[in-house]
């Protein structure tokens, strides 16, 4: 297994290069100056180009991609270019933000949808599995902005039960900030919930054809013990694949909900780092959420053998 | 008619009165929104407005501007003009600290300034003194610990209003705030707060200093008594407008600013959140660009102006609160007279006559916008309207604000739609747009005659000359049309009922002394 994932990590390096390279390349395809940024309208207008001198934007594109990689490959990001701010430190930070809220939604997401996805497989066409699945599709296609809002609305406003804005860290002090993380918890499981139910559904639906589970049935197992030893193991392996990219798409930026909640996570630094056209940030944040994809998906594919022993590395 | 003025002053006072009068109670945190995380701590270095705001709490200048825009002392007691305007002495107030406990002398008072001069700082107005605009500071001499003396090149109009500048503070900062390399590492200033904790891309939370010495006076936009009531105050970062105004109407925060009258109307339903608005510095205006083929010619200038109906789109876009303003500087500035009023006004017939002069052939013309600012694209599409009526067609270019801004500081455009950070004075105002091309495509006039009446106004010191001035350039912006302003900003805010005492002013900055929590 070790060697296996040493291979992966190592198929991974052109993967990473090829993503710095279209990530530097394509920023700055996109109109707009991080030097005008900087300068505004209150600045001497005619320092523009000192800005953009300082800002080493001034040398040709391939130059300064060679300054950039030279510097990545020593573990330096570099800094902000419109706050100065170191651009590894930052990410960390808000990386942490975000991962909080990230594994607690998809922890619960998964408790709630592979169980209830099992139950709609195994009552399948009957009323049960009708009501979970156009609710699932339901709570699937709100936008979750506006899922996000609503609860503010009522939860925040109406009621005043929970907070609208502000975030406190679970490890600084853990019931103050898990009041601050339910609104966005129960808005990010209602997006991702969906996705994973279905893919739950199919799967068992899948395997309770199988002829082991007529044989299990037929030994006189109960329907609980059928399905909760021999669907889930051979059902799961095809919804931890699902899991694995819904945690690497949420940690690479779960943007609406940060914004809407007023969380400081990965999502909204990467919205404000584009809007700002922030490159060195914008290039950092991708080349990080490029090695959080790749380790993501090398956890999941050695998580395998645990649920389809076929699987062997 | 002695009596009548009497009692007209005594109604305006009683009008002007406090409606709430009970005393200021003291303690308690309140949370004002901003719309983005601040950029640093260090005065004018990396700055946007919210980073100004933070740090007019924690820092003062020897001057600040008042509510009528009028520059007062604050660190300063007072300050005197030599003979030929070209020395100016600042007595520094007796008793004034810096948040490490150190009295403010001149020696800090020169520190500071030297560190704003100095090139490597990376300070951004520099430029305002060290000639390139003209005027230089060639010395600063502390002859005593409470005496300041300012040395320039030449006689100054704009010193004192540059110096007072909200953008560009001209903080006095304690040595202490850099480290041996001169690096910035804390703000230690003498404002009346200061730093607790930023808490990045989430909050910036700052403390009252007790032993904050208040200048004389009465609260009065930056300048006068800065007491702080206060325990606390916490600026929340709120990227989200809808996010914040639920907040205003939770409770969670209790200062919301630059609410669009959309906003305006959902607040007014929430019994616990006043709103109030004023004529803001900031300026909205469609920008001609005359190296364009088509714009460079002045009828064609001139065919626009007269196909925009500039007050009802003034009263559109602000719902009714405010008027054209032709100029680019507030309506309640002291240069803002009969000539500063006189405008464009809709003229069809004037359209046609000036379209055939320009010989125009018909192709739409293009006008850029953004969203960032959505007065920007409010007033394009009504503006692409008005010209639809006068024959003029057109087309909207609805850009990202970075690739707007870009676009105009590269001149890439034909119209646009775009607006002007506040600046407090008319040649400040004038010289956004008025600027030798070669040093940038982005300024939209170049005429030798205005820039040289511009370099007279910016070293006189009379009024009365300096109006005479301001009076010939707008004429001439008038009959040239280099580019049409449309109408001043308004400034608005929602505020939770329970904060008593905050007000706006015209430069919008949120201030959190002289308020106060209600129980």
């Amino acid at each position: 297994m070790l060697k296996y994932a040493f291979i992966r990590v190592l198929a991974a390096i052109p993967t990473l290069f090829l993503v710095t390279i279209l990530v530097f390349f394509f920023i700055r395809l996109v109109p707009g100056d991080p030097a005008a940024m900087l300068v505004g309208d209150i600045q001497n207008i005619g320092r523009l180009e000192e800005v953009r001198s300082s800002l080493g934007l001034d040398r040709t594109i391939p130059e300064q991609f060679v300054i950039w990689i030279g510097r990545v490959v020593q573990g330096d990001l570099g800094v902000s270019m419109i706050n100065k701010a170191p651009v590894l430190e930052t990410i960390l930070q808000r990386f942490a933000v975000t991962a909080q809220v990230v594994f607690i939604s998809v922890l619960l997401t998964t408790l709630i949808a592979v169980p209830a996805g099992m139950i709609a497989a195994w009552k399948q066409n009957k009323p049960a599995d009708n009501v979970i699945v156009i609710t699932s599709i339901g709570v699937m296609s709100i936008p979750s902005f506006w899922i996000g809002l609503t609860l503010i609305l009522i939860f925040g406003i109406k009621l005043g039960w929970l907070p609208s804005i502000g975030y406190v860290s679970l490890f600084e002090d853990f019931s103050a900030g898990a009041v601050y993380l339910i609104m966005p918890v129960i808005a990010l499981v209602m997006g991702e919930l969906g996705g994973v139910l279905r893919m739950t559904r199919a799967s068992t639906i899948e395997v309770m054809r199988r002829d082991y589970i007529t044989h299990a049935r037929a030994k006189g197992l109960s329907e609980g013990a059928v399905l909760a030893r021999h669907a889930f193991p051979n059902a799961f392996a095809p919804t931890l694949t699902v899991i694995g990219m819904v945690i690497g798409a949420l940690l690479g930026g779960a943007a609406v909900i940060e914004t809407v909640f007023t969380l400081p996570g990965l999502g909204r630094l990467t919205i404000e780092a584009i809007s700002s056209r922030d490159y060195s940030m914008v290039q950092g944040i991708l080349l990080v959420v490029a090695v959080i994809y790749v380790l993501i998906n090398l956890i999941t594919d050695l998580l395998y053998p645990l649920f389809d022993p076929r699987m062997n590395f | 008619m002695f009596h009548l003025r009497l009692l007209i002053a005594l109604l305006i006072g009683l009008a002007a009165a406090p409606i709430n009068a009970d005393p200021p109670r003291m303690g308690g945190t309140a949370k004002v929104v901003l719309g983005s995380d601040i950029l640093g701590t260090q005065p004018g270095v990396a700055r946007d407005a919210g980073t100004d705001t933070v740090l007019h709490h924690i820092f003062e200048s020897l001057v600040a501007y008042d509510d009528n825009l009028d520059v007062q002392p604050l660190l300063a007691e007072r300050w005197d003009i030599s003979d030929d305007g070209k020395a100016y002495t600042f007595t520094l107030r007796d008793g004034v600290t810096f948040h490490n406990g150190a009295p403010v002398t001149s020696a800090e008072v020169r520190w500071s300034w030297d560190r704003w001069l100095d090139p490597n700082t990376g300070w951004e107005c520099t430029y305002w003194y060290d000639g390139t605009e003209g005027l230089k500071i060639e010395s600063i001499d502390t002859p005593d610990p409470s005496t300041v003396v300012f040395h320039l090149n030449k006689s100054s109009g704009l010193f004192l209003a540059q110096m007072a500048n909200f953008q560009c503070l001209t903080a006095i900062v304690h040595p202490d705030s850099v480290d041996a390399d001169g690096q910035w590492v804390k703000p230690i200033g003498t404002g009346p707060f200061q730093l607790g904790e930023w808490n990045k891309g989430l909050s910036i939370t700052l403390e009252k200093y007790p032993d904050y010495v208040p200048a004389a006076g009465e609260k009065s936009g930056f300048a006068g008594a800065r007491i702080a009531y206060l325990d606390g105050v916490e600026f929340v970062i709120v990227p989200e407008v809808a996010t914040a105004i639920a907040g205003l109407r939770s409770g969670d925060v209790h200062v919301v600013t630059d609410l669009n009258p959309t906003n305006e109307a959902e607040l007014k339903a929430s019994s616990n959140v006043e709103v109030m608005n004023g004529p803001g510095l900031e300026w909205m205006t469609l920008l001609l660009n005359i190296h364009d083929p088509v714009m460079q010619d002045k009828n064609m200038r001139l065919a626009i102006a007269h196909a925009i109906d500039f007050e009802g789109l003034a009263r559109a876009v602000t719902h009714g609160k405010l008027g054209y303003n032709p100029t680019s500087y507030s309506s309640r500035s002291i240069y803002y007279g009969d000539v500063q009023a006189t405008g464009y006004t809709r003229d069809l017939d004037k359209v046609t006559s000036y379209l055939v002069a320009a010989n125009y052939d018909g192709d739409p013309l293009k006008i850029q916008t953004s969203r960032r600012y959505d007065v920007f694209y409010q007033n394009a599409v009504i503006i692409q309207s008005m010209l639809r009526e006068a024959g003029i067609p057109s087309e909207l270019e609805v850009l990202e604000w970075p690739a707007h801004l870009d676009n105009y500081f590269n001149g890439k455009f034909q119209l646009s739609s775009f607006g002007y950070s506040a600046r407090t004075d008319p040649v400040m105002n004038y010289w956004s747009v008025v600027g030798p091309f070669e040093e940038s495509p982005a300024y939209q006039w170049h005429d030798k005659e205005v820039y040289g009446m511009l370099g007279d106004a910016a070293i006189k010191v009379d009024q009365a000359k300096r109006q005479q001035l301001f009076d010939a350039i707008h004429t001439k912006m008038i009959e040239e049309a280099p580019t049409l302003n449309l109408y001043e900003s308004i400034n608005s805010a929602g505020v939770n009922t329970a904060l008593k005492g905050y007000e706006t002013w015209p430069a919008a900055k949120p201030r959190l002394w002289g308020v106060w929590l209600e129980k």
